[in-house]
């Protein structure tokens, strides 16, 4: 059966740009919703995931037992469930999140937590002698973590942040069980108004459109930083 | 002694102890230090030389005793012991720089954060301490692309950006490279000319004869010996302190 693999078939099938006509609209619009899910998430997460390491470091036998539990609980989860449980589930104690809340509520939720871990590896690999040097000089155990401790870390850390920055943009896709209209939504929405799956397609390569910017955001951060270690 | 009764000691310490676990590393310490004095303190490795001047600003939680920096007591449970300490400068023997940051934001840190003192006024201080150490031309230099000597000179205009009453040295020059030991001894030299109070770990023989007034010698967490340095080193009263001079002149 040549049918199968020939390439006009595979073009017509999944590189119509028929089908796309007049739908790239909402396309972008779907693009543009994942952009302003992931920039919140990921600032939000990574700002929760550096107060979950500090609270390892400086807590108490009861905070650890308690974050520890909220990692393994993180990671054992599928974050769809979290999601249908935020989403769907919440309401039935009469708190109710808008899809874009929830959405957001449970990728920094989930997110935070691998972050907090590797920022709490990062700070661990920090020589004591820096914070030695630093309170002999009078500054407080804050101002320890915020002028040295945390500024050294995030340039330890930096190519783990990247690789989780890069999933919770993959992860916004979660949406798509909801009723908000992200990227792959809108790609499957068009996919099955057309009954063909470029629009699908298309949306991996806009997908790469936030990729490749964040990729290169961090190439210069990680530049940056090896220049200053 | 000839110390002048009426001027209050700028550190007395009073029966300091202090345990590892089971272990007693320093047995019940006592000795006062006045303003302008250079102490050096010597001792075999191990005998507590480290442990004794990071308890002096409580970075080492000591375990009893009381230590006294002028009317303050360091050991007070009720201190802000982040506030005593901008008074008491701290050098390292690895310099322990802040990599992330160049010399002059090293040394602009503290006085900036701690003491408030503004971006200008504190730019302008640390560039003439820069200068005061010889390193006015690298102002901008992450502390990677200095070299050891270059490192702990900046280390110690760092510490005096915060202008201490006091200054401790950990062995400042034992991670240095001989060649790189005299320009950071000379810094300290000049320091010690200028009036500075300062507690030297410290076995350069050279810097102790030249700058420093008095010699405490630690061995097994017990001062044996405390007295003028040339009577310390030439005509020790301890056997202990002569079988260990004799292995370090
Ligand atoms: N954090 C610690 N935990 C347990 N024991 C320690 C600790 N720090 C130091 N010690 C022990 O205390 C003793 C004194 O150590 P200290 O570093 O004060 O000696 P030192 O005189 O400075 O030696 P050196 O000349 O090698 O620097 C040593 O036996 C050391 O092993
Ligand atoms: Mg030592």
């Amino acid at each position: 059966m040549d049918g199968a693999f020939d390439i006009d078939e595979i073009r017509y099938i999944f590189f119509n740009m028929q089908v796309m006509e007049g739908q790239w609209g909402l396309l972008f619009s779907g693009l543009w919703m994942t952009v302003k899910i992931a920039v919140v998430a990921i600032i939000a997460s990574t700002a929760l995931g550096l107060l979950v390491s500090i609270l390892r470091l400086k807590g108490n036998a009861f905070t650890n037992a308690l974050l520890i539990g909220y990692l393994e609980f993180c990671r054992a989860t599928p974050i769809v469930v979290a999601l249908i449980v935020v989403y769907f589930g919440l309401p039935f104690l009469n708190i109710t999140f808008s899809p874009f809340q929830s959405a957001v509520i449970v990728i920094v939720f989930v997110h935070a937590a691998y972050i907090g871990e590797a920022f709490r590896s990062g700070i661990l690999a920090i020589n004591i002698a820096q914070s030695e040097a630093a309170q002999s000089l009078g500054l407080t155990q804050l101002q320890t973590y915020r002028y040295i401790l945390v500024p050294q870390a995030f340039r330890i850390v930096l190519p783990t942040l990247s690789n989780q920055w890069t999933g919770i943009i993959k992860d916004t896709s979660i949406c798509t069980i909801l009723a908000i209209t992200e990227l792959l939504k809108a790609a499957q929405i068009v996919a099955a108004w057309k009954a063909n799956p470029t629009p699908l397609v298309m949306s991996t390569l806009l997908y790469l459109l936030i990729l490749i910017p964040l990729t290169i955001f961090t190439m210069k951060l990680e530049r940056k930083a090896g220049l200053k270690k | 002694m000839t110390n002048e009764p009426q001027e209050k000691p700028i550190l007395h310490i009073e029966g300091l102890n202090k345990y590892f676990d089971d272990l007693h590393i320093l047995k019940s310490l006592t000795t006062t230090i006045h303003k302008g004095e250079v102490v050096a303190i010597m001792g075999p490795s191990g005998s507590g030389k480290s442990t004794f001047i990071r308890c002096i600003n409580r970075i080492e939680e000591p375990t009893s005793g009381q230590i006294f920096f002028g009317d303050i007591e360091v050991t007070g449970p009720d201190n802000n012991i982040s506030n005593i300490r901008r008074d008491i400068g701290m050098v390292f023997q690895n310099f322990a720089l802040f990599p992330h940051l160049t010399a002059l934001e090293n040394i602009m840190l503290a006085p900036t954060k701690v003491k408030k003192k503004s971006k200008a006024d504190a730019k302008e201080t640390a560039l003439a301490l820069l200068k005061r150490v010889g390193l006015e031309d690298k102002a901008s230099s992450y502390p990677e692309q200095l070299s050891g000597g270059q490192q702990q000179r900046v280390a110690i205009a760092r510490s005096l950006a915060m202008d201490p009453k006091i200054l401790l040295f950990d062995e400042p020059t034992s991670a240095l490279d001989p060649e790189m030991v005299r320009e950071v001894l000379d810094v300290m030299v000049s320091l010690a000319k200028d009036g500075m109070t300062m507690i030297v770990v410290s076995h350069e023989i050279n810097f102790i004869k030249e700058a420093s007034s008095r010699v405490l010698v630690l061995v097994d967490g017990e001062i044996i010996e405390d007295g003028p340095s040339n009577q310390v080193i030439e005509n020790p009263s301890h056997q202990r302190t002569k079988e260990f001079l004799g292995k370090i002149l």
